[in-house]
């Protein structure tokens, strides 16, 4: 089934660039973060591109599934990345957001940067399998919303917009990589299952 | 380049119109679909393009089929038939000619080979075309009506494809077959039209979706609409199309 | 209950009748075989190959009644079955055309036509002018005779091959006397030599197209194409007129051969023909 398999590796190679993208984008809004705000162009254009190749992984996905009625993996394939090529783009959104704001965190925030790009990593090899995905997902998101709360309680008395929102947008953006690994068990394995 | 235009190409069967006044460019080197409900005149707008409709006392054409910018009625009817190759809804080799014969009875009759040698590359490599050369290598000399109908049709595919058509006419050819064998050929059109055009009318829009690159629908005689087929199958511009692709028409 | 006993009332006198058609066939084939046995068996070998006893005087043999119904047959076919052949291939190819529906007509009308009517007409155009019966005469009639049956049996042939098959051919770019002599024909070949044995088994047969053509030779085998000749039927019609009992005799050894000749053909045909269809 040539024609089948070109498509889906196709498909297969925008997400993985939009994960690599949108990797790039959450490294360069730490460094922002920290004060280098000369990223914002480079951070502009990627959340550019990430939009774009949303749009062709949607329309990708739409037309395999119009042209051939795919059923088992080939159908959650489909459907999933439609899903998680949405949670990149929302990952590059979240991120150019961070470099825009102007505030300064608390030293201790910075340790999410670490685990974010673990996750990122985890994510990349769940792409190949999927065992033990969802333990160290978990692992991770869970050191990941720690930190936010920890940071939270800081700032509460700070009352700093730009620092309020940087902080929820890690969080979320630990979240968004979490469902995607959750999508990729799907995928592999047919369940449904909570990382959380 | 387009491989094949049609020009107000109208068919009457006897009084009665079939095909209306259709105009349609199929590009080289694509598969094209032609769909439609049974009976609207998709097989009689194919026999029109290699003039195998004139074996119908009946028939009679009006407006232009062109072939690479020259119109076909202006050509030899045999060297029309040769440069456009035709496989038929009912797998139909020679039932009593061999496997090999059956391949090679185009180019022998038209004394396009000279040599047993050229002959036997020639058919080995259609064959191997076809997909079929692993599967008969050892049985040439067998009847061609021992074979599976999956089977005999790849080997209708390979007596086509002998004679180094440009393109190639298939009526519906897996509509007799059983869904691995239909499988087998919708691989094999898509690895062909790297060399060859084909036009495929079927009755089944699931199959047009599956195969082609560019569809055509036609509907009574008329043709609805034309177009990609990713773009037709997602969003058709025309309701009487939609309503044909979702099922929801007579 | 009254409907019961029609209805068996009914299938007995189908029975009946179908038995009343029948009879007469296997009441033929009975007599010939009682009748002729004795003197095949009497006459050996000799009977087959000698030639015809002085009257009143022992078996002898009707040898140049078999050759000459040989050779009548094989020069029949040889004139009649290429003709008969491309009649058939024309009718099944043009129908629509004038001489395509003329054939048919035609052909239909003169298997039924009286062959005594044949053999007249030969007579006229051959036998007089050369003045002598002669075996070109005879064949010319039986082929005459045996042409309809194997154009039609052609024609048949032809129209039975799938259209499909047709188009096959056709799409190769092949013209049109390549499509019908060199594919459809070989689909047809079954058809159309079951029309030339059977044609060919009906003249064998024939004895009125034989009467003012043949001759007839008793005792010389084979005198030349343009010399009288022998053939069985014809030999069976002379003995039996004939005062001579050993005459008759020879006359029912003659009709069991006869019988004989053409079962061996005819059944194997019919039963081959239920296993092949195209």
């Amino acid at each position: 089934m040539r024609r089948i398999d070109e498509r889906i590796e196709a498909i297969r190679k925008d997400i993985l660039q939009m994960h690599t993208l949108s990797k790039k984008a959450v490294e360069l809004s730490f460094k922002a973060m920290k004060g280098d705000k000369s990223v914002i162009r480079e951070i502009s254009e990627i959340e550019r591109h990430t939009d774009m190749l949303d749009t062709d992984i949607n329309f990708a996905c739409t037309t395999f599934i119009a042209l051939f009625q795919p059923v088992a993996r080939d159908l959650r394939f489909a459907l999933s990345m439609i899903r998680i090529s949405s949670s990149y783009e929302r990952i590059a959104d979240l991120a150019q957001e961070i470099a825009l704001y102007e505030c300064r965190m608390p030293e201790s925030f910075f340790e999410a940067e670490r685990y974010l790009m673990e996750m990122f990593d985890v994510v990349k090899s769940g792409y190949e399998k999927t065992e033990g995905l969802r333990e160290r997902l978990v692992e991770l998101d869970t050191r990941i919303d720690d930190i936010y709360v920890e940071t939270m309680e800081v700032l509460e008395n700070d009352c700093n917009v730009d620092a309020v929102l940087t902080a929820r947008h890690v969080e979320r953006i630990g979240d968004l990589l979490a469902k995607i690994g959750a999508r990729l068990i799907f995928v592999e394995e047919g369940r449904r299952v909570w990382v959380k | 380049m387009t491989a094949i235009e049609t020009v107000n190409l109208t068919i009457y069967y006897g009084q009665k119109c079939v095909v209306k006044n259709v105009n349609l460019k199929i590009p080289e080197n694509i598969v094209f679909a032609i769909m439609g409900p049974s009976g609207c005149g998709k097989s009689t707008l194919l026999r029109s393009f290699n003039r195998l409709l004139e074996l119908n006392p009946n028939a009679r054409v009006e407006g232009d089929v062109r072939l690479y910018g020259k119109s076909v009625y202006e050509m030899n009817p045999i060297e029309v038939r040769r440069r456009i190759g035709m496989v038929f809804q009912q797998p139909n080799p020679f039932p009593h000619m061999s496997v090999f014969d059956n391949v090679a009875l185009g180019l022998k009759l038209n004394g396009l080979v000279k040599s047993k040698k050229e002959l036997r590359e020639i058919v080995e490599w259609a064959l191997k075309k076809a997909a079929l050369w692993d599967e008969v290598k050892d049985r040439l000399r067998d009847p061609a009506s021992a074979l599976s109908g999956g089977q005999q049709q790849r080997l209708c595919i390979a007596r086509a494809l002998a004679m180094k058509p440009e393109v190639l006419l298939m009526d519906e050819p897996t509509a007799n077959l059983d869904p691995v064998a239909t499988e087998k050929i919708e691989d094999l059109i898509y690895e062909l039209k790297e060399d060859y055009t084909i036009v495929v009318v079927t009755h089944s829009p699931s199959q047009a979706a599956r195969v082609s690159d560019y569809v055509a629908f036609l509907y009574l005689g008329e043709l609805v609409e034309v177009g990609k087929t990713e773009k037709v199958f997602e969003k058709p511009e025309n309701e009487l199309t939609e309503r044909y692709l979702t099922g929801r028409t007579g | 209950m009254l409907r019961e006993v029609k209805e068996k009332l009914f299938l007995f006198g189908i029975a009946v009748m179908t038995a009343l058609t029948v009879l007469p066939l296997f009441h033929i084939i009975y007599s010939v075989a009682t009748r002729g046995l004795p003197v095949l068996l009497r006459g050996g070998i000799g009977f087959l190959t000698g030639t015809l006893a002085p009257p009143g005087d022992g078996l002898g043999g009707i040898g140049p009644a078999i050759l000459g119904t040989l050779i009548l047959t094989a020069l029949a076919s040889l004139i009649g079955l290429p003709v008969a052949v491309m009649t058939g291939v024309y009718a099944a190819e043009y129908p629509e055309s004038l001489i395509g529906r003329l054939t048919r007509t035609l052909l239909t009308i003169m298997m039924e036509f009286p062959t005594i009517l044949v053999g007249l007409f030969v007579m006229q155009i051959l036998v007089i002018p050369m003045g002598s019966y002669s075996a070109i005469a005879g064949a010319l009639a039986l082929a005459l005779v045996m042409m309809p049956y194997v154009a039609v049996y052609t024609e048949e042939a032809f129209r039975n091959v799938p259209f499909t098959y047709r188009e096959a051919a056709f799409a190769l770019g092949l013209s049109r006397f390549k499509v019908v002599f060199r594919v459809l024909a070989g689909m047809a070949r079954k058809g159309i030599v079951t029309g030339m044995l059977i044609g060919m088994a009906k003249v064998a047969g024939e004895t009125a197209p034989l009467l003012f053509t043949a001759g007839g030779s008793n005792r010389i085998y084979f005198a030349g194409i343009d010399k009288p000749v022998g053939a069985i039927p014809l030999l069976i019609y002379y003995l039996v007129q004939q005062p001579y009992e050993n005459y008759h005799e020879i006359a029912w050894g003659a009709s069991l051969v006869l019988l004989l000749v053409f079962l061996a053909i005819f059944l194997p045909l019919r039963l081959s023909l239920k296993e092949v269809k195209l």
